[in-house]
């Protein structure tokens, strides 16, 4: 049979060899270069091994960041969406008056990046920007408003401080929130923290929920802003499942899920992309591709917005639908009453507008519709509501100022200064 | 008209009736016994549906491959594991798969199989006679190996590859081993170094099945406790270490070994390959899989590890073979991968043919020494052959009655649902195919596999069964949501899934709760599958049953997914 044949030729190659016909130098190098070959499989295997770990570790590497987040500066002045006395107005009734024992946190993060660090009321009912920060930030100004019974806002371990989140009003309400907050503020990665185990940095406050995040967490809104603002770039980082992060990446996460999804009735989502948008025209952080597939999918965020505002110039909770509201939808039950559902859905698309570039907004009558339903709803409120819904409310206050080309803040002070040149 | 030619009659001589094909051709009634167990072996393979679901999987990366020149740099079946570190363990078997399905379908995949398993079995017999000498043995060679590996070997899919790489590794180190041959003469010295052929073979071969198939660590480690042996020989012998190293036997050993090593490197990825594959081995996700399965010495193969131990003792017994420190060894070995992983339990069976067939040999010789050959040639007659052509047509209806014959010999393809063992599957993949999902599809990881293969470009899975590369996260989501744990919903809506294909047996809680959720409807459904599609509109049809996810900041949106179910990372 041929296999025999083979096998025939394959024995013949086998060579017989007699040890004794060696002399005993051959033998002893042969010894040597059998050990030369050990030491360089070694060598080989262990060098691999190595190779894969320093990979491993290149990827848990944390990214290069800004000292100082980038600022995303409001693009339009729109005097027809709000006119200056209505904004002053508005501005006023959402002073952040939480002066007192026990602020709710959320309150405090929405407020602070509302108004930014340096503001100042008169009201003394009112906390000072300092002072917000100073509550998220210093561990014995939370303890002053919070009492020693509450456990710390800022969580430490051995390497590690976090912000405690969604465990009451003494927490933060979402995942990163915080964060994105103080970024949005302008804070700089060596502004020091103060724990209960010691000083710290806003660096560390980043790297941490760098090493803890992960792709497909449930919320993961306020942590993709925040890295957008601090992070130059992300990849070859990666989360903690190994899954390596890129602006790409988190750009595709943000646009995956249905319009409705997501908190603030999804719109936090579209906020972070606007935000990403305007990052990559200041450092290219999207590839083009990627780019293009944000700008299509805000684009096709505005048309259902478009097609689904009331005539009276809001949005309700269905406003992913694409339909405008119905009569029944003000009946359902919800947390929220039916007024506070369309404060949520108008403020929070009113403010992801004011910072997207032009080719994503929707015609200027519908910008202006809406901004002059929350004008005039928020006058209407009551103090009480105020403070209930002072969250998003944050949100509406912020979007009409954005839409006259100004932080909340800056419109104040450049009337002052218009008043005092007057 | 015709015309009637007389032609003159050749003379009718004894030697125009004498045979044409040589002695050699004459085949002994053991010779119809053994085509017919080979025959009836790969008959029931062709005939069985492609059990193993990563076969279709290998088709679909081994489509995308050809299509694209490169290896994948992510699943294109699971857009979900963009950017996590993927290595391509068996590209070139993918390759070959998706080859064969792009030539002739899926039964082309199931034909190529085939003929693996074939080649695989013929390698082994080839193994078996050597050791043995005896055809009879040869079968039960074979025998033991199916038996003993019966839970495992039957499956389909890239490990075929490497069970043929074995098997090929096996037969060159049977030729080396001067002790387990005996159907040919063996030089004794002929095994102690071995010539450039047998080297060059071992490098070719493992170099190949590195790119086929990560089971190339198994060659690895025969060849590395073949040198073990070898060592531990030399060693017990000479009680000197440099003895030992100055033996030459040892050393070439060794020396195969490790080139083979270096030969693997011969990959996209390099020596990082090898690593990577170890690292399978530790992988939570993998482990979870009901192939890789650690023993249950209560299960099927529990027991068939226990009876082929527990009869193996009598037989070394009774057996006046000295037991070797290389059958010990790759025993030990074997069965120690069969007790972490019960994917091993296919090799494992191997070997232990392997290295039990010489010890049965040598009693059935003493108990029945084979007669010796008659000095007296009888006369070749036609009658001769009468085994022989019994032999040619088991062969032959073997073939014809395999479904593979039918691409040479024509008749109908073989069906689909068979060929897949299920019909509905097959249906539901034709519904897909026509109906593309405009998301994920959440699905079995077996039926992902399928249907990511069959159901046309724009069917993408949630998880398939290459659940090492998927996040953590989605492959433990994907199992609770299996169960239809609580937030089975939200779960579903984080990962943009938009068709659930689902097993009206596997997965009873989620088709109940789909049919009855508003935010589903049924698309599709035959006798076990049901299809259910994300309705549309966000707006309950019903009126105010539902809070739209997210509304307020002051507390979490997504309350419900945040309950035990899918928040447990």
């Amino acid at each position: 049979m041929s296999g025999t044949t083979s096998e025939s030729d394959m024995m013949s190659q086998l060579k017989s060899t007699n040890p004794s016909r060696h002399p005993q130098s051959g033998k002893a190098s042969k010894v040597v270069l059998l050990v030369l070959v050990q030491v360089v499989v070694i060598f080989v295997l262990v060098g691999a091994t190595m190779a894969r770990r320093h990979e491993q570790a290149l990827r848990k590497e944390l990214p290069p960041m800004r000292r100082v987040p980038l600022t995303i500066a409001p693009l339009y002045d729109r005097p027809d969406v709000v006119s200056d006395e209505q904004l002053l107005d508005v501005l006023h009734k959402l002073r952040p008056r939480f002066r007192g024992p026990g602020p709710k946190i959320n309150h405090v993060d929405h407020a602070l990046r509302f108004w930014g660090v340096e503001s100042n009321f008169r009201d003394p009912e009112c906390l000072s920007g300092e002072e917000m920060r100073d509550i998220l930030l210093n561990h014995a100004h939370f303890r002053e408003v919070w009492g020693d019974r509450e456990p710390p806002l800022l969580e430490c371990n051995e390497d590690c401080v976090g912000v405690r989140t969604q465990e009451g009003e003494a927490t933060a309400s979402h995942v990163d929130h915080t964060i994105a907050s103080l970024a949005e503020v302008g804070t700089p990665l060596d502004f020091p923290i103060h724990t209960p185990e010691g000083p710290r940095t806003m660096a560390d406050l980043l790297a941490a929920s760098l090493r803890t995040f992960e792709i497909n967490q449930v919320e993961y809104e306020w942590s993709a802003l925040a890295y957008t603002l601090y992070c130059e770039r992300l990849a070859p980082f990666a989360d903690k499942y190994g899954q390596e992060m890129s602006f790409d990446r988190l750009a595709d996460r943000l646009i995956r899920e249905r319009c409705k999804l997501g908190v603030c009735l999804g719109n936090h989502r579209l906020h972070t992309l606007a935000v990403m948008l305007r990052a990559d025209e200041q450092q290219s952080i999207l590839s083009p591709g990627c780019r293009k597939r944000v700008v299509a999918h805000l684009k096709k965020a505005t048309g259902t917005l478009v097609a689904s505002q009331d005539p009276e110039g809001c949005w309700n909770q269905y406003w992913a639908t694409g339909e405008p509201p119905r009569a029944g939808d003000d009946n359902e039950q919800s947390q929220l009453d039916p007024l506070g559902r369309k404060m949520v859905a108008t403020g929070h698309a009113l403010e992801w507008w004011a910072l997207a570039p032009e080719e994503i907004l929707p015609p200027r009558d519908v910008v202006q519709r809406a901004g002059q339903w929350l004008a005039k709803n928020v006058m209407a409120l009551q103090d009480d509501e105020i403070v209930d819904k002072y969250t998003f409310l944050s949100h509406v206050g912020r979007a009409l100022a954005l839409w006259r080309g100004h932080e909340p803040l800056d419109f104040i002070e450049a009337m002052q200064a218009r008043a005092g040149t007057l | 008209m015709a015309t009637i030619v007389d032609t003159e009659k050749e003379a009718v001589t004894p030697d125009t009736l004498g045979p044409v094909l040589s002695a050699a051709w004459v085949l002994k009634p053991r010779h119809l016994v053994a085509c017919i167990f080979l025959g009836t072996v790969i008959l029931y393979i062709n005939t069985l549906p492609l059990l193993d679901s990563t076969i279709w999987l290998d088709v679909f990366q081994g489509q995308w491959i050809v299509d694209h020149g490169v290896l994948p740099k992510s699943d294109p079946a699971q857009p979900l594991t963009d950017g996590m570190q993927i290595v391509h363990t068996n590209w070139l078997a993918q390759v070959a798969y998706g080859l064969a399905d792009r030539w002739g379908g899926p039964r082309a995949v199931s034909n190529l199989f085939a003929a693996l398993m074939l080649a695989y079995l013929l390698v082994l017999a080839r193994v078996f006679y050597k050791q043995t000498g005896r055809v009879s043995l040869t079968i039960a060679g074979l025998a033991v190996t199916l038996l003993v590996g019966a839970t495992f070997d039957l499956y389909a899919s890239a490990e075929v590859f490497g069970q043929l790489c074995f098997a090929l590794l096996i037969w060159v180190l049977t030729c080396m081993d001067r002790q387990t041959l005996r159907s040919e003469s063996a030089d004794a010295s002929a095994a102690k170094n071995p010539g450039w052929r047998v080297w060059l073979a071992v490098v070719a071969l493992l170099a190949i099945w590195a790119n086929l198939h990560g089971s190339y660590l198994l060659g690895i480690a025969v060849l590395a406790l073949h040198a073990t042996a070898e060592g531990c020989d030399t060693a017990w012998q000479t009680r000197s270490l440099r003895a030992t190293l100055a033996d030459e036997t040892f050393r070439s050993r060794l020396l195969l070994a490790e080139v083979a090593l270096f030969a693997t490197f011969l990959n996209p990825y390099g020596p990082m390959l090898l690593v990577e594959n170890l690292s399978f081995l530790g992988d939570e996700r993998l482990m979870a899989l009901p192939r890789w399965l650690s023993l249950n010495i209560a299960s099927p193969r529990g027991l068939v590890l226990v009876c082929s131990i527990a009869l193996l003792a009598p037989l070394i017994k009774v057996s006046r073979r000295p037991v070797r420190v290389i059958d010990v060894l790759l025993l030990g070995f074997c069965g120690a991968a069969v007790v972490i992983t019960g994917r091993a339990q296919g090799w494992y069976a191997l070997a232990y043919a392997v290295v039990t067939m010489p010890y049965v040999a040598e009693v059935v010789d003493r108990l029945l020494p084979a007669r010796p050959a008659s000095s007296v040639i009888k006369p070749l007659t036609p009658r001769s052959f009468v085994v022989t052509l019994l032999c040619g047509l088991a062969m032959y209806c073997a073939f014809r009655l395999a479904p593979a014959s039918r691409v040479f010999l024509g008749g109908n393809p073989r069906h689909l649902g068979d060929l897949i063992g299920s019909n509905d599957l097959m249906q539901t993949a034709d519904f897909l195919r026509t109906n593309p999902p405009q998301g994920l599809v959440y699905a079995s990881t077996e039926w992902s596999d399928y249907l990511v293969s069959q159901s046309g470009p724009e069917t993408k899975a949630l998880m398939t069964s290459n659940v090492q590369w998927v996040p953590h996260r989605i492959w433990s989501d994907h199992r609770r949501m299996a169960t239809c744990e609580e937030g089975w919903e939200l779960g579903m809506d984080r990962y943009a899934v938009d068709t659930l294909v689902l097993d009206k047996t596997k997965h009873a809680g989620l088709v109940k709760s789909a049919t009855r959720s508003p935010r589903w409807w049924t698309a599709y459904e035959n006798e076990s599958v049901l299809v259910a599609r994300r309705v549309a509109s966000d707006r309950p049809a019903g009126g105010a049953d539902t809070e739209p996810a997210g509304e307020t900041e002051n507390e979490s949106p997504h309350a419900e997914v945040a309950a035990p179910v899918l928040k447990a990372e």
